[in-house]
């Protein structure tokens, strides 16, 4: 395991925007969570249930076959499969993509299954009201989805978790890259990043998953453009990380790394993840938005980078703390490398 | 024969150097830094590319499994494997050949070396030495954890992971610290750091290592001895299962036997739902046959009141669905037999059995085969047995039947208190019958024989639950078996028995609290449970019996009667109607009695009942009522033993009737 604990955990007189941010997450998630909780398991009840879900496959199975609407050849396959040899195991898998579908979301309430009217309109009250359900849950209202956007959720969508575990992962690399990006850009500046990073990974999620309802719901794209435009600041110097190689004396402790091993890793493993999510399956972590935000990281790092240099260049002097190199935090001309240390 | 030296092994002019004397034993590498070289390198540095190197294939693997496309699979796990194995051989073969270690081995100063004269490693070397760690690895790996695929997927791949670094233990062992791959390759690894030199391997870290193996081989053992009885114990389960995964999707061959059997003799019967239907409801198929007719390669999507009654029973699962299915039956013919079959259904759910068997009335003369089925099956549970009785004659003798047949006709005999006849047929259908139909069967005759009086504990039906009890594990999870069983070993043990089934494990909740309610005598406890509909019927009615015999006060007495006049207690086959009776003959109320025996030929519309209640109570000895009974029904009982019948549905021989009427007169 390594992990960068680059200046380790700021207090919020040093980084007050990224403290703010945190704050606002956890209070946002507190009143989302708890009344959502009865919701979630009203969805359950419908969405866990095996013979509807099994019905469900063989509807779509029906509509994706029939419709005549543009299905990709692997769905297709599926179908077919599930109308022609009655397959249950894949009618499951089925329902689920029937779930996300948008094209069916759209058009399952009036077209005509050749399926018997008892059946037919037992599934489709029921699909319905999970539907209803669905957009109850915070995640329908201020999430973006493919059937649900625009500009005001293209950033509340940041602000939503879908439990404590999803706030703690997202927070503590926030807490990380965030804090220490703040000390060197401004809190102003931070905050633009994160929300033009958070805004990139919505717009690239929904150019590359365009067919997906489920909306996206966690700051992780913002996140992973902190990350990146950290990493591009501070490309070839030493940032401090955290290593754990077994648990034994001198196998754990700091290790000083160039930045670019961190994105690196954290690239390597977004575009890992994107290219091993199978298209018909969905999956639980929006890959492409995080693909989306580092890409707006990284382009905010370089736009920084020209932009001092320009400054700095126009006032005539590069002040010599910018080439220290025994400091890890020299890009800004302030006292703050030795301190977050 | 030219051999050519590659290793140089052979034309080696020094002596090789070995025990104290070899210059590296001052620098071994210590194992903890070759595990930490390890990990650096698979999980921290070469695991990242790997994973990125894999994503198309693992999205390949993941859409195999959804799909069911075994080759696909295969195919994707074959190219995993592949670029696991090329990608660590060739970054291990390229950095050790390079500079004589790997990424990891570098973050912690250690070196790979010739064991002989310390020299780098050529690429070819290198190569080799990967090869054989990993080969090595992976034999160890599957060799050890492949029994634990049967305990699940997780187990299994941590299970390889630990025994993929089984030959490395070898560190352990060894004086020069090398692992198994390292003495097959001629190599060593030693570090430059003086700080972290390691001693060679002590005595107890030997015994430790020894240890090791040993438990682990033993665990093995343990583990394949465990999995070996499971699979014997559970066998039999999964024959079951595997018989039914293989009908699951198909369609059941039992269904085209038995349309080619049936032709012959009924050649309108051409539908294979029907015959389906037939075969679920005698219990040959289960479900999934009736399911598998609806494939669309057969089903032509007709909507019929057959088709809606066969998708009630397929969403059994689903209440709602089901619930719907009845529902609309009704909607598309509501003069259907189907319909009347729907709304029976929920009669029978609501215990409402008189209003079932007054519904089913009609359809005695069905010439439909799955609706006598069904017809007669319901009035056997509603207790109608003189009903059921020329339905279940008039049903074909088919092979698919015998068993539904035997079953049936038994119970209607024994119901019929036809108890000698009953006895004939349970001995005739005992070796047709599984153990678990044998047990149900002799449970549900012995209770019956014993409702009223213990006389029937050595007869036919109590031997055979008896017997049935000891081979059917689990039984006394079947209410009707507990509470067969109870009243078994009651009359046989005496009522003190009751204390100690309190202890008897497997029993229902509901049947404990009877017997707890039985076993402190309190009636009030008794009622609770009669009054609790949402106990099962069997339960209620025990409980009614129970609580006549517990309670002598007349008062409780007339709130049974009162209860049971309004069928606030469901009653098939009236035992408890004829135990009222009793009762109230024991106290001499024959007017009351009479009143009783009135409904009941009313309820059964059978004349016969007279008979039976004259039969029964003058061999209790209750002549008094025998005579006046006879005398307010004279004309009636006279004519019945006229009657060529009688002797068929009379509790007794048509003599033994005839001689009682004759004493009475």
């Amino acid at each position: 395991m390594i992990f960068p604990f680059i200046s380790g955990f700021l207090p919020t007189r040093l980084a007050p925007a990224t403290w703010t941010l945190i704050i606002i997450n956890f209070c946002i998630l507190l009143m989302m969570y708890f009344p959502s909780i009865l919701t979630h398991q009203s969805i359950s009840l419908i969405s866990e249930d095996y013979r509807y879900n099994e019905v469900q496959g063989q509807f779509f199975a029906e509509f994706v076959l029939e419709s005549g609407m543009p299905y990709s050849d692997a769905i297709i396959e599926m179908a077919e499969k599930v109308h022609n040899q009655s397959d249950f195991k894949l009618s499951i898998e089925l329902s689920r993509v029937a779930f996300s579908d948008r094209i069916f979301l759209q058009h399952y309430e009036k077209y005509e299954f050749k399926k018997d009217k008892v059946i037919t309109n037992w599934w489709r009250n029921k699909f319905y009201e999970l539907n209803i359900l669905r957009e109850r849950l915070p995640s329908s209202v201020f999430g973006i989805s493919s059937v649900n956007y625009n500009i005001g959720q293209a950033i509340s969508y940041l602000f939503l978790h879908s439990g404590f575990m999803h706030l703690f992962g997202n927070m503590l690399f926030l807490l990380l890259f965030g804090a220490a990006l703040e000390t060197v850009i401004g809190s102003v500046s931070l905050l633009l990043a994160y929300l033009i990073s958070g805004v990139s990974a919505a717009a690239v999620f929904y150019a590359l998953e365009p067919l997906t309802p489920i909306p996206l719901i966690g700051a992780s794209g913002a996140v992973s453009g902190i990350v990146a435009m950290f990493c591009v600041l501070f490309w070839g110097k030493g940032v401090r990380y955290f290593f754990m190689v077994l648990p034994k004396e001198g196998y754990y402790g700091f290790i000083y790394l160039p930045a670019w091993v961190a994105f690196i890793k954290w690239f390597i493993s977004d575009v890992a993840g994107y290219f091993s999510t199978p298209t018909i399956m969905g999956g639980g972590v929006a890959y492409s938005a995080h693909l989306g935000g580092e890409l707006a990281g990284i382009l905010a790092g370089i736009l920084f980078l020209f932009v001092r240099k320009y400054v700095l260049n126009r006032q005539g002097h590069i002040q010599a703390g910018f080439v220290d190199t025994k400091s890890n935090f020299t890009l800004m001309p302030i006292e703050l490398g030795s301190k977050i240390h | 024969m030219v051999i050519r030296d590659t290793t140089g092994l052979l034309s080696r002019t020094t002596k090789p150097l070995a025990g104290e004397n070899h210059p590296n034993k001052k620098s071994l590498a210590s194992p903890f830094d070759r595990l930490a070289a390890v990990i650096i390198d698979h999980i921290i540095i070469l695991g990242p590319l790997q994973i990125l190197l894999m994503a198309p294939f693992e999205k390949m693997f993941t859409e195999s499994r959804v799909m069911g496309d075994e080759a696909a699979g295969i195919i994707a796990i074959v190219v995993i494997a592949g670029l696991f194995f090329l990608s660590s051989i060739f970054y291990h073969g390229f950095f050790v050949f390079l500079v004589g270690r790997s990424p990891g081995q570098m973050t912690l100063g250690l070196k790979v070396m010739h064991f002989w004269d310390g020299r780098g490693l050529s690429f070819t070397n290198a190569v080799f030495r990967t090869i054989t760690w990993l080969v090595l690895g992976l034999m160890c790996g599957l060799l050890i954890s492949s029994p634990f695929l049967l305990a699940s997927q997780q187990v299994f791949i941590f299970v390889f992971i630990l025994s993929f670094m089984f030959p490395n233990l070898f560190i352990f062992m060894d004086p020069w610290r090398r692992g198994l791959h390292d003495r097959i390759t001629d190599t060593m690894v030693i570090t430059n750091e003086s700080s972290r030199i390691a001693a060679p391997p002590s005595a107890h870290e030997l015994k430790i290592v020894r240890g090791f193996f040993l438990s682990g081989v033993v665990m093995t053992l343990l583990f394949l001895v465990t999995i070996a009885y499971g699979i014997l114990r559970e066998q039999s389960l999964k024959q079951k299962i595997i018989s039914n995964l293989e009908t699951e999707g198909s369609l059941c061959a039992s269904i085209s036997q038995a349309q080619e059997g049936w032709l012959e003799d009924n050649p309108e019967l051409i539908d294979r739902l029907q015959i389906a239907l037939s075969l679920y409801m005698s219990d040959v198929v289960d479900v999934g046959c009736l399911e598998a007719e609806f494939d669309p390669r057969v089903y032509d999507g007709k909507t019929t009141p057959m088709t809606y009654l066969a998708k009630a029973f397929v969403y059994a699962d689903s209440a709602e669905l089901s619930e719907l299915y009845l529902e609309e039956i009704c909607n598309l013919d509501d003069k259907s037999e189907e319909c009347i079959i729907a709304k029976s259904q929920r009669l029978m759910e609501e215990q409402n059995y008189t209003e079932a068997k007054n519904l089913l009335a009609p359809l005695i003369s069905s010439k439909n085969l799955y609706v006598n089925i069904w017809t007669a099956k319901t009035l056997v549970d509603a207790g109608s047995y003189q009903m059921a009785k020329p339905i279940i004659e008039k049903l074909p003798n088919y092979s698919e039947f015998s068993v539904l047949k035997a079953k049936l006709y038994t119970k209607v005999l024994q119901g019929l208190n036809l108890n000698i006849a009953a006895e004939t047929s349970l001995r005739v259908s005992l070796p047709i019958l599984n153990s678990e139909d044998k047990l149900n069967l002799a449970s549900w005759v012995c209770y019956d024989s014993l409702f009223n009086s213990c006389r029937a504990v050595g007869e036919l039906g109590c031997a055979e639950f008896n017997k049935g009890l000891n081979v059917n594990e689990g039984a006394l999870e079947s209410v009707q078996v507990a509470l067969s069983y109870l009243k078994y070993r009651e009359c046989n043990e005496g009522s003190a028995v009751i204390y100690k089934a309190i202890l008897t494990p497997d029993l229902e909740d509901e049947v404990r609290e009877l017997i707890l309610a039985v076993a402190a005598e309190n009636p009030e406890a008794l009622k609770k449970i009669i009054l609790n509909d949402s106990y099962a019927s069997e339960i209620r009615l025990d409980a009614v019996s129970r609580f006549m015999d517990m309670s002598p006060k007349s008062d409780d007495l007339d709130w049974v009667v009162a209860l049971w006049k309004i069928k606030a207690i469901a009653d098939p086959g009236y035992r408890i109607g004829f135990k009222i009776i009793n009762k109230w003959v024991e106290r001499g109320e024959f007017e009351e009695a009479i009143s009783i025996a009135d409904i009941l030929k009313k309820e059964t519309e059978q004349s016969k009942i007279l008979e039976n209640i004259l039969v029964r109570s003058y061999k209790s000895g209750e002549i008094k009522f025998a005579k006046f009974l006879f005398d307010k029904y004279r004309s009636e009982i006279t004519q019945g033993t006229s009657t060529s019948q009688t002797a068929a549905r009379s509790p007794a021989s048509n003599q033994e009737l005839i001689d009682i009427i004759r004493s009475l007169k």
